[in-house]
């Protein structure tokens, strides 16, 4: 099982992650012969208080997306209130930890998007969420100051 | 928001759809295009069917699950212009 071991640092479990566009929106651009937005590798944190994957709204313009969908969510921000949030559909991918491995890849996920990640704030562009994770397995070891996620 | 008009579709007919759920659906306006079985194949027939016009794709849940983030983020409703 392809896996991996990083510090965590005072931002949290930080990893590389590339978003691109959703492996069916580049199967359409690919018809219609239309260039296809390259892929960003980017900061990310293992975000286990999100049920699903954000991304920043700079790397979803930068990847021209529009959105597919809806889902009502609950953020502190949102006074505990669902309200609903717009959706994109983009490819995900983890690099492994070591050569010849292969990556932990979605082809088609969905997202939100929020303009306050990559901000002093929220110093990374995407939020791995618990929809990733639940096909990882995740091991926080505190006392060394790393974690594991293995794929 | 873009996509209300879908979603208001999606709402309208939703207490139908019980024998549909967990299944994808695919709206565009007030026309429910089909039900598929997974995000993918929906995302296939959408852009088959619409290209890069809008169209909206929407797990079926008679109780929909809310999502949830620990951290105060705000989500976007739109994507700030360029």
């Amino acid at each position: 099982m392809p896996h991996f071991t990083r510090p965590i640092t005072q931002k949290g479990p930080l990893l590389k992650v590339e978003i691109g566009v959703s492996d069916e929106l580049q199967r359409l651009y690919r018809l219609l012969n239309f260039p296809i937005p390259r892929p960003l590798f980017v900061d990310g944190l293992v975000d286990t208080g999100a049920s699903i994957t954000g991304i920043d709204t700079v790397v979803a313009r930068a990847l021209d997306l529009t959105s597919r969908g809806t889902i009502p969510m609950v953020t502190p921000s949102t006074g505990g209130q669902a309200v609903q949030v717009p959706l994109y559909d983009v490819s995900l991918a983890i690099p492994p930890g070591n050569a010849g491995e292969l990556p932990y890849r979605v082809a088609n996920l969905s997202v939100f998007a929020s303009d306050e990640l990559g901000g002093e704030g929220y110093p990374y562009h995407v939020l791995v969420g618990r929809d990733v994770l639940s096909r990882c397995l995740l091991v926080y070891n505190g006392q060394q100051g790393t974690y594991t996620l293995a794929f | 928001m873009a996509l209300e008009q879908e979603l208001e579709t999606y709402m309208k007919h939703l207490a139908d759809w019980t024998e549909h759920e967990g299944k994808y659906v695919l709206i565009k306006g007030e026309e429910v295009c089909g039900f598929y079985s997974s995000f993918d194949d929906v995302l296939h027939v959408g852009y088959d069917k619409f290209q890069l016009e809008p169209f909206f794709v929407k797990e079926v849940h008679q109780d929909e699950q809310v999502h949830r983030l620990s951290r105060p983020l705000k989500p976007c409703h739109t994507l700030p212009a360029q």
